[in-house]
């Protein structure tokens, strides 16, 4: 209820305060001294609402409405030039700001760049020490950067330049304490330069309601956890949404993680859990039970029903053919296509018959896929009748 | 052997030009993508390594830019993507090899080495065919 009115009771507390500070304004005006009186370069505002508060109640009941909002014109009309004044001054602080930040980042980035360098190819003792007394966020941030661009002796060095200088505590803290895009930023730190002891940090991230958290937690832990790592797959209740499971995939292949058994979320009651699983099961071309996909098409999740239908043709699934011409007239029409790729797998007699059967009913899109997939004397058959 | 690198990430592009040096060749880096054409012009490199993703052009055209104007300059392109048809784009366009990121910046060198190699016997060939 009071988080559906929030904007109401901003509004009404808003006025309030307005009047509020109308009445001290008209207070503030009838008075002939103030705090500030004789300091010119304030008091003129006061000088001149009293001037004019003055005038106003001289002149009787010519100008009774006027009279009366004056002083909170007068209030409005102060707020707007403040307002004017801070906000102008506040940008130019924060552009200064922003400006000077740069200068500095840029500034000490070329330090760091030129100390890991050193270590690379020089001194390592020197660029060690020097290495320690630069700024730490930069310096993980370009150990990170380098280490992911190369290969061979080069991340190795950064790996152990990294264990040296002690930065996976530094890592460890600004996962703890930081904001939380600073937060995302250390943890892709941490997995890409295996903090494994992060790993029990970062877990309870996995469920947070920022998805941009959640899902950089769930990736740390991909690379991270020694255990079960995708257990969050479990407890999520949140969309895991597409790009994200494009991630995920990209995790396991690059650290060759070993395949769990994705026929078990299957059954999962987040549908988008149940998408991922099938993908996976399509692209990693994953053997199991075959009626759990089988089921599937008979999902209320048209999605679903369609990434099911993708994976009894990419992994031939002969057993699902019955119930997918049983389930035909009552699909959606992007599905009756997939339906149709299904199916071409089989080049059964009665898979004929049954594209013959449904053939003065379907529309033309799902006739040309069904065109597609059957011999030229059956095509010859169709098209006659097309 | 002269070689520009061009390429965006400053530490990157330092690493290759330090193991470049090492194995004796004159290198020089350019991370402001917008000059970079420029830069081929003064410097006027036997190799050119540059990555595909510049932040302010377009990688390929610069590509094909070098190759229309400097038809000697050896092109090595850089990427991390690995999809076949950027890599035949890239090839087509004038490119001469293509590595893709993350790679080990010594075998830049030994890729380079080879691609001089091959262009020098290529060269050889064609001259000994021309005289006889």
């Amino acid at each position: 209820m009071l988080r559906r009115n929030k904007a109401l009771l901003l509004f009404v507390a808003g006025i309030l305060l307005l009047w509020l500070f109308s009445l001290l304004m008209e207070s503030w005006l009838s008075r002939d001294n103030w705090l500030f009186e004789g300091y010119a370069w304030v008091d003129w505002v006061h000088d001149v609402g009293r001037s004019y508060m003055q005038m106003l109640n001289a002149s009787g009941n010519e100008y009774l409405l006027l009279r009366l909002l004056f002083p909170l014109l007068y209030t409005l009309l102060i707020f707007s030039a403040l307002n004017v004044v801070i906000i102008a001054v506040l940008i130019f602080v924060r552009r200064w700001l922003a400006l000077r930040n740069l200068t500095y980042s840029t500034r000490m980035t070329e330090k760091v760049d030129e100390a890991l360098i050193e270590y690379l190819f020089g001194n390592q003792e020197l660029a060690r020490e020097n290495l320690k007394s630069l700024n730490k966020g930069i310096v993980v941030k370009e150990i990170v950067s380098l280490y992911k661009q190369t290969l061979g002796s080069t991340p190795e060095s950064l790996k152990r330049l990294f264990d040296e200088l002690e930065l996976d505590r530094f890592v460890i803290r600004r996962i703890r304490f930081s904001r939380w895009f600073t937060r995302i930023t250390y943890m892709d730190a941490a997995q890409s330069m295996l903090v494994y002891h992060a790993e029990d940090l970062i877990t309870p991230y996995q469920d947070v309601s920022n998805p941009y958290v959640r899902n950089a937690a769930q990736v740390a832990c991909i690379n991270l956890s020694t255990g079960n790592a995708f257990s969050f797959l479990d407890v999520l209740e949140d969309p895991l949404p597409v790009w994200h499971q494009i991630i995920l995939h990209k995790a396991m292949v690059r650290n060759s993680i070993p395949l769990l058994d994705f026929y078990e979320y299957l059954r999962s009651g987040n549908d988008t859990v149940v998408l991922f699983a099938l993908n996976m099961i399509r692209l990693f071309s994953q053997t199991g039970p075959e009626d759990e996909v089988t089921a599937l098409v008979s999902h209320p999740n048209p999605v679903v029903r369609r990434n099911a239908l993708r994976v009894i043709r990419d992994l031939k699934i002969y057993s699902a053919i019955g119930i997918i011409k049983q389930l035909f007239h009552n699909e959606t029409l992007r599905n009756q296509v997939d339906m149709i790729y299904a199916l071409s797998m089989d080049k059964s007699q009665e898979t004929f018959d049954f594209y013959k059967n449904i053939w003065v009913e379907t529309p033309d899109n799902v006739r040309m896929e069904i065109l597609k997939h059957v011999g030229p004397s059956l095509k010859k058959m169709l098209q006659a009748d097309f | 052997m002269k070689i520009l690198i061009c390429g965006v990430l400053p530490l990157q592009l330092k690493v290759m030009q330090r193991v470049l040096e090492q194995d004796g060749h004159t290198v020089q880096i350019v991370s402001d993508s917008i000059r970079s054409l420029q830069f081929v012009q003064s410097f006027m490199p036997d190799v050119l390594v540059t990555e595909i993703l510049l932040p302010e052009i377009n990688g390929l055209e610069f590509i094909a830019n070098v190759r229309r104007l400097y038809p000697n300059v050896l092109i090595v392109a850089l990427s991390v993507i690995r999809a076949e048809r950027l890599i035949e784009l890239t090839f087509r366009l004038g490119a001469n090899d293509f590595i893709s990121k993350p790679f080990d910046p010594e075998m830049l060198s030994a890729r380079i080495s080879r691609l001089q190699a091959k262009s020098n016997s290529w060269l050889t060939y064609n001259l000994k065919g021309y005289v006889t």
